[in-house]
């Protein structure tokens, strides 16, 4: 699979001094950014990327061994960084995209000037004290309702992420979540869900921001302020949008708080 | 779906080699100063399962780079972490930036890119008091053949376990009892089913329990005298080989015991196999072969086969036989008139009260359809017609009761006797028939005798 970048679809755009990564989460692929992509061209180079198992060439990505834990992700990250020589970038993760960038940051540091975490969770399952959001019934049932009949299931699933009566946002989640297959969707979100990366968070040495919608069917606020509490430097802010998918529906409210946070930093 | 834990790939169960393997790693840590060294086995595509660790914990499953270290000249000395695309797996479990890293190859069978790291963290080296820190560029040679030595015998012993593994599995699960006898005698193995049915407990067993127990079920059998006298003149033959049946009550073993490779001084295998339903079938079969299903009594092969020789005796010998054909009259009218259930009962009474009006050393037979004959062994033709007679009497003495009917028989029957010396059978049953004949055409109902 000789060039890393290029087999899951890199893309590089705009013209600034510093590097921005665009990583974008679970069920979509990097058009997610097309929002956002404006305002990132106008300030930074832009790259961004097909996560394993998603968009056009998801299929020949992801390896199911590989890819049985969340490190086969971040080991993409950081190959794919290594192959375009990048030195250093400010990283933009959403959900999923959000720890594979923490773990990264924190196995290679100096990569890393940065990161911004977009409904990012440590951990989905309930753990004592710990707040995640579901029980592992809750997920059970999730992953029963996907093998059973996928394209049911995203009709379902599509809207209740996207949270908001956002028509268009609803058809782009649909059309990127329909075009992974299904078994490659199924394994991923098994890897997603049943992963905890909390160990890794207290050990993140450069600064994070957090940002958080008020209502999100996969990330309670409460998972967010974890984070925020764990990671030695991190902000939240929790903008004024419904939903887990905040930069598709509400990029506005998005780019307000990275602007506020990337625009006058020296790195 | 039952999905259940997390979804990482299983990993293989740690042995008592991986603890081996842990003491050298944390050895090696030791004496070289590293921060993190760890063992672990990589297949050909790159895909590395973490051994040993030291620190603990193991790290998660990882893939070794497109272009990597593992491809690299690592003869010399430590090289810069900088450039060598660690996984992350691998970093996350150093807990600091790497600075300087050395890895000791050490390809095995089945796991060419398998070998150990060696990582230095950035940012303060461990105080430690390290026997080769400054000599760890000679190591790797060193390193190379102790681990790869662990990591091969790991690999075999885990590949032994796997294959004992098969064969435990195999062993409790064929539908036969074993009992392997160790040629030292002091790793005999029972299998699950073995255990069942000598009372004894699966897995190594005392080779006095196994004989005790063996010998007190051969003693419970019903042919336990035979079996004895089968088993006593091998005793002190430690090569023999026997297959016997073992019996009792309703239940059949075949028992098979045979050297291990024909030497019995690398062991005994000793197979039960419950016969009891093959036993069954054969007598089944020999009754069918035998038996007219219908009555009970012997069919016309059989007969032929039983009259063939006492023919040939009483020719031998000179004593009398004599052979009865019976035909039950009108048996087609009771058939056409009361169903053919109804005609299936007559003949089951007529072969009753045949059986109860013969004596005991007399041979009845269903020939087939409504005829039946008799051989009388021991018997002259005068004798023979009163028991004819007896027997026609007994046949139409009451009318059989099929449901609200009661159904009338009457059997003709022709006699005939063994001339002296004579020993075709055919002959003798052919007179017998023209005998039937007459009675049939003397208004049946009657015994007519072949001239």
């Amino acid at each position: 699979m000789g060039g890393r970048f290029a087999a899951h679809e890199g893309r590089i755009t705009g013209a600034g001094r510093r590097l921005l990564v665009l990583s974008h989460g679970f069920g979509t692929d990097q058009d997610a950014w097309h929002g956002i992509r404006p305002w990132a061209d106008a300030h930074f180079r832009t790259l961004s990327y097909n996560l394993a198992g998603a968009g056009p060439g998801g299929a020949a990505t992801y390896d199911p061994r590989r890819h049985a834990s969340l490190y086969g992700y971040v080991d993409d990250l950081l190959d794919l960084l290594d192959e375009q020589a990048v030195e250093r970038c400010i990283f933009v993760g959403h959900s999923v995209s959000g720890v594979i960038g923490l773990a990264a940051a924190v196995a290679r540091p100096a990569l890393f000037s940065r990161l911004v975490l977009i409904g990012a969770s440590a951990r989905y399952l309930n753990d004592g004290a710990y707040a995640g959001g579901f029980d592992q019934s809750d997920l059970d049932g999730l992953y029963a309702g996907m093998a059973a009949n996928y394209q049911a299931w995203c009709a379902g699933f599509a809207p209740a992420v996207v949270g908001v009566p956002d028509g268009e946002a609803i058809a782009d989640f649909s059309r990127s979540l329909f075009a992974m297959r299904p078994d490659i969707a199924l394994a991923t979100s098994r890897t997603i869900f049943q992963s905890d990366m909390r160990a890794l968070v207290p050990r993140l040495e450069r600064p994070a921001h957090l940002i958080q919608t008020r209502e999100d069917l996969a990330v309670p606020l409460g998972a967010a302020e974890w984070l925020q509490r764990n990671i030695p430097d991190a902000t939240l802010d929790v903008i004024e949008a419904r939903g887990h998918l905040p930069h598709m529906t509400a990029p506005a409210n998005v780019v307000a708080v990275l602007a506020r946070h990337l625009a006058g930093t020296g790195d | 779906m039952p999905f259940s834990g997390s979804d990482r790939l299983p990993r293989l169960p740690q042995a008592g080699e991986s603890a081996g393997l842990g003491a050298l790693t944390t050895f090696v840590r030791t004496a070289s100063g590293a921060d993190l060294v760890l063992a672990f086995e990589a297949d050909d595509t790159g895909f590395a399962t973490p051994l040993a660790a030291d620190p603990p914990p193991l790290p998660d499953v990882f893939g070794l780079p497109e272009h990597g270290f593992d491809r690299l000249d690592w003869t010399d000395s430590p090289r810069p972490a900088e450039g060598l695309h660690l996984p992350s797996a691998v970093l996350l479990a150093l807990g600091r930036p790497a600075e300087r890293v050395l890895f000791v190859p050490t390809p095995v069978p089945g796991a060419p890119r398998s070998g150990v790291l060696l990582l230095w963290a950035a940012n303060g080296a461990r105080t430690c008091i390290c026997p080769f820190r400054d000599e760890i560029g000679h190591a790797p040679g060193l390193l190379r053949q102790v681990f790869g030595q662990m990591l091969a015998s790991r690999r075999e012993a885990l590949h032994r376990r796997l294959n004992l593994g098969l064969f435990r599995d195999v062993f409790d699960s064929v539908p036969a009892g074993i009992v392997l006898i160790d040629g030292g005698g002091n790793n005999n193995l029972v299998n699950r089913r073995a255990a069942e049915l000598l009372d004894l407990p699966a897995g190594r067993v005392e080779i006095a329990q196994i004989a005790a127990r063996m010998t007190a079920l051969r003693r419970a059998c019903t042919n336990a005298e035979a079996l004895e006298a089968l088993y006593a003149p091998h005793q002190a033959d430690p090569n023999y080989a026997l297959v016997t049946l073992w019996q009792w009550g309703e239940r059949w073993l075949e028992v098979d015991t045979h050297p291990v490779s024909g030497d019995g001084r690398l062991g005994r295998v000793w197979l039960f196999e419950d016969v009891t339903q093959r036993q069954h079938q054969a007598a089944d079969l020999e009754r069918a072969a035998h038996f007219d299903a219908l009555t009970g009594l012997v069919n016309r092969h059989r007969f032929h086969a039983l009259a063939a020789p006492l023919l040939q005796q009483a020719a031998r010998e000179g004593h009398d036989l004599s052979l009865l054909m019976l035909d039950l009259d009108h048996f087609k009218a009771v058939n056409d008139r009361y169903g053919h259930a109804a005609g299936d009962r007559v003949l089951r009474a007529t072969a009753d009260r045949m059986r109860a009006a013969l004596r005991a050393r007399d041979i009845a037979a269903r020939l087939g359809g409504e005829e039946f004959a008799a051989l009388l062994p021991g018997t002259a033709p005068a004798d023979a017609r009163l028991i004819a007679e007896r027997l026609r009497a007994a046949i139409a003495a009451a009318p059989v009761e099929v449901g609200d009917a009661a159904i009338a028989v009457t059997v003709s029957i022709g006699l005939a006797g063994a001339r002296p010396g004579e020993t075709e059978l055919a002959a003798v049953l052919a007179r017998a028939d023209e005998a039937l004949y007459a009675a049939k055409r003397a208004g049946r109902d009657r015994v007519a005798a072949a001239g």
